[in-house]
């Protein structure tokens, strides 16, 4: 089946500056892609490129089998797009600014651009100049939502809006998908992205570091286990163990903090053979994993650190 | 060195206009000094030329013509309509400098920093100050070197008047932006405002050299201060009284505006008493709005607006110098009677250009104020380009670039609009000089004055759609004022190719120049067509471009 979202060698400079540089990946049908990444990454200049705002230096990407720059203007039938830095006309009222653009889109049903609305509990009767950070973005979700686009291209929609809007905009994106509908967001809010995504893709320099689902990329097998002995335990021994990357040590030497990639098994043997009073391990969360591609390039490291807390 | 106060970034984000606005203006009284000397003076043709300009009662409606045929005379006359815009700049950037940043969201930061609101806004409006000072110093340097270029004596403290005087008028303007934009929600009303009291004073400072015993008028306008200083007249009487008055205005002012800015909200205009409106009707989905079906509508009406407010003043300022120029008449029939009685000949003579009645010489008088009025129209369609360069710098077109709707069509959709605004401001202009001819009975040729706000109409679109072009590669800023820089070569090419007889093909590149006087010649259809046929090139070019652009964000 071909893939939604379809990216190719992408590859953008703003003169000498680096935007984004050979990205290649695809979204398919009725999922909800997460793109992650810190400041400055690429996640801005990836979605505009997408929404052919801006043109790729090589590579391709394409959206429903046509390309997003040649095709800009089929492309966008099929899209709901908020931008990253929201900016209407700061004269009009919020049901002025999305009367504007249901006229423009055409095909938007009253009530549920209306439904939207009252979801997100938007008083459209202000001016746009005098909305809060989080009103300006519910203006632009319920521009973005309310044609029922078969794709929604959003940065970082949940910037600004409160825990019950947040939770509001999971149960619309939830219902999205459960339409067979095609969501591509961009976030910082790694257990969101968690728990609203399919799958995600992690860009760091204007590269993609990691694509996955969310499942795929927690499997990495980074495990970090904490344990306490009655004595002081021998470092070298478990920093000698295969897939150990790291071995944190309390200062009177009782407790360590052991990084482990792949199976802990030797691990939990090596431990066995010493007095143990406490053992605690845990699986990375999405923030982990993201966190571990920032810090380390996801690599393991061939010199493992010893680090006294 | 220069991010180390809120004074000196204010003034490092100046430098590029201290510099453009110092050179520029600075650079017309020396190009006036060497034209004068060079080619005035030195030729019949010219010297009858300027001798039947200062004969033309109509001027004195825009400048008194004081020791014309010296090159300190010469400059101060001529270039008394151009030096008061730099006024312009300052009413612009303090309008930016604080309703600007407010409107931005700048200011919430810049005021999260431990310093007084008093104190951000003295540092900013100093550096305002400061700039102009730089501004008038530079025209001042100028001025001299073009003095000892022709080896004409002009002391260093009367080069220094001439720039401080210029500054000091152009600061009265930055204050009184200040004050306006206290009550504004936009920096580009309180601009919008504060440029037409600009206008209103050159009406006023008119109005009290024509109107018998007007001369109390005068005062009322900031203009009248700056005029009676002509430090580049040799011998010319220095006065200090005016430009304390200036400087006490700009203080007054500045100290009212601060003290408004610092006790209002940010982001608000200072609260005044509104009637209450009807909350039903806002919260409803305005979706039948005639204004909001489409990219061509939203942009027809907010051009539309702007442009009726335009045409509102550059109406109004139409019939008050038609009306001004009628009484300019009516002062020579009584010179004539008076003639009358001791040289019958040269009562004649000064009567036939002086009768209400003749609509040859009404129209050639008109003309002098058309000239003036293209170069506002131009203006206008500035600030049209400007809103499109500053739409897509802010992201407001992102949204409606993600429709379905091809980019050259937004671009188009945006300049019909354009189109019909600077339509709507000719026919203002038009509907200003018919009314106030009928009310002080100057009889006209209706169809002329027709033909002349027609010709208007391709200038605008000429300078809009340069501007459009513009805006594929430069910043706002830069789009204004390349578009200011364009418009003004092109009146001073107009104002003094022919005196200085510079080449034909110098003087065909000036816009106005193809306008031409369609007062007194009738609209000349293969130039307008050409001007039509410039900006439709210039918008292919514009749209080509925008098609192809990085939008950006």
């Amino acid at each position: 089946m071909m893939p939604l979202v379809d990216v190719v060698g992408l590859t953008k400079h703003y003169g000498p500056k680096r935007g984004v540089i050979d990205l290649s990946f695809d979204v398919v049908d009725g999922e909800v892609f997460g793109f992650l990444g810190p400041n400055g990454a690429g996640k801005t200049t990836t979605m505009r490129l997408l929404m052919g705002l801006l043109f790729p230096n090589s590579g391709s990407a394409r959206i429903a089998g046509l390309d997003c720059w040649q095709r800009s203007v089929d492309v966008k039938r099929v899209l709901g797009y908020l931008p990253g830095e929201l900016a209407f006309d700061p004269n009009l009222t919020g049901g002025q600014i999305l009367a504007y653009y249901a006229n423009l889109r055409g095909g938007v049903d009253r009530a549920y651009l209306e439904r939207l609305v009252t979801r997100f509990d938007l008083d459209i009767s202000r001016r746009f100049r005098h909305y809060s950070h989080g009103n300006k973005q519910k203006v632009g979700l319920v521009q973005a939502f309310m044609h029922r686009p078969r794709l929604l291209i959003l940065d970082e929609p949940t910037s600004g809006l409160d825990p019950l809007n947040q939770h509001e905009f999971a149960q619309l994106v939830a219902e999205v998908r459960g339409e067979g509908r095609t969501v591509f967001l961009s976030s910082h809010i790694l257990s969101e992205v968690e728990s609203m995504c399919d799958r995600v893709a992690i860009i760091r320099d204007g590269r993609l570091a990691r694509v996955g689902s969310v499942a795929e990329l927690k499997d990495i097998k980074h495990h970090e286990v904490d344990l306490t002995f009655t004595a002081a335990a021998p470092i070298e021994a478990f920093r000698a163990i295969a897939g150990v990357e790291r071995v944190e040590v309390s200062p009177d030497g009782r407790s360590l903090r052991v990084t482990v990639h792949g199976d802990v098994d030797p691990l939990i043997k090596m431990a066995a053979c010493y007095p143990l009073v406490n053992f605690v391990s845990r699986e990375p969360s999405l923030e982990d994993v993201f966190l571990r591609v920032y810090r380390d390039d996801g690599s393991p490291r061939e010199e493992p650190a010893d680090v006294v807390s | 060195m220069w991010f180390r106060s809120v004074f000196l970034k204010t003034l490092r984000d100046h430098r590029v206009a201290i510099l453009g606005w110092g050179l520029g203006m600075g650079a017309l009284a020396p190009i006036v000094f060497v034209g004068v000397t060079k080619v005035l003076l030195n030729s019949p043709d010219a010297t009858n030329e300027l001798l039947a300009l200062t004969r033309n009662p109509a001027l004195r409606v825009f400048a008194e013509p004081v020791d014309v045929f010296t090159p300190g005379g010469y400059a101060t006359w001529r270039l008394s309509m151009v030096l008061p815009l730099v006024a312009i700049w300052a009413l612009l950037i303090v309008s930016r400098t604080v309703r600007g940043e407010e409107e931005h969201g700048g200011l919430d930061t810049l005021l999260s920093v431990p310093r007084s609101r008093l104190r951000v806004a003295m540092e900013k409006l100093t550096a305002v100050a400061a700039s102009l000072l730089l501004i008038g110093l530079l025209m001042s340097v100028l001025a001299f070197a073009g003095a000892m270029a022709i080896g004409l004596h002009l002391a260093v403290g009367r080069a220094l008047l001439f720039g401080l005087n210029t500054s000091l008028f152009a600061l009265v303007f930055g204050a009184i932006a200040l004050v306006v934009s206290q009550f504004t929600s936009e920096a580009r009303t309180a601009a919008g405002i504060t440029g037409s009291l600009l206008g209103l004073s050159f009406v006023l400072t008119s109005a009290s050299r024509v109107v018998p015993g007007g001369e109390w008028i005068g005062p009322l306008s900031p203009l009248h201060f700056f005029e009676r200083n002509k430090p580049l007249v040799a011998g010319s009487e220095v006065h200090s009284g005016p430009m304390i008055v200036m400087a006490g205005l700009a203080g007054v002012l500045m100290a009212l505006g601060v003290v408004l800015f610092t006790r209002r909200d940010i982001g608000a205009p200072v609260a005044l008493p509104r009637l209450p409106r009807s909350e039903r009707r806002r919260h409803e989905l305005p979706l039948r709005a005639w204004s909001l079906k489409s990219v061509v509508a939203r942009n027809v009406s907010t051009a539309a607006r702007s442009a009726l407010w335009w045409g509102v003043a550059v109406g109004s300022y139409t019939m008050m110098l038609t009306a001004l120029l009628r009484q300019l008449q009516r002062n020579l029939d009584d010179l004539v009677g008076d003639l009358a009685r001791s040289n019958p000949l040269y009562a004649t003579l000064i009567a036939s250009v002086t009768r209400g009645g003749n609509v040859t010489v009404n129209m050639a008088l008109l003309n002098l104020v058309f000239t003036q009025l293209v170069v506002m129209v131009a203006a206008f369609a500035i600030t049209t380009a400007n809103r499109w360069a500053s739409d897509e710098e802010s992201g407001r077109l992102e949204l409606v670039l993600a429709l379905p709707k091809p980019r050259r069509r937004v671009m188009l959709a945006h300049f019909a609009a354009t189109t019909l605004a600077v339509t709507i401001l000719a026919a203002s202009i038009f509907a200003g000089a018919t009314i106030a001819a009928a009310l002080v009975g100057m009889q006209l040729h209706t169809s002329r004055v027709a033909q002349a706000a027609i010709g208007m109409v391709p200038v605008g679109l000429v300078v809009a759609a340069a501007g459009y072009l513009f805006s594929s590669w430069l910043q706002t800023r830069a789009v204004t004022g390349t578009l200011i820089a364009l418009v003004l070569a092109s009146f001073l090419i107009t104002l003094l190719a022919r005196l200085f007889q510079w080449p034909d093909a110098v003087l065909q590149l000036s816009m106005f120049e193809h306008y031409g006087a369609p007062l007194v010649d009738g609209l000349r259809l293969p130039r307008v067509l050409g001007l039509f046929g410039v900006a439709g090139a210039t918008l292919s070019a514009a749209t080509v471009r925008f098609a192809r652009k990085d939008i950006s964000g």
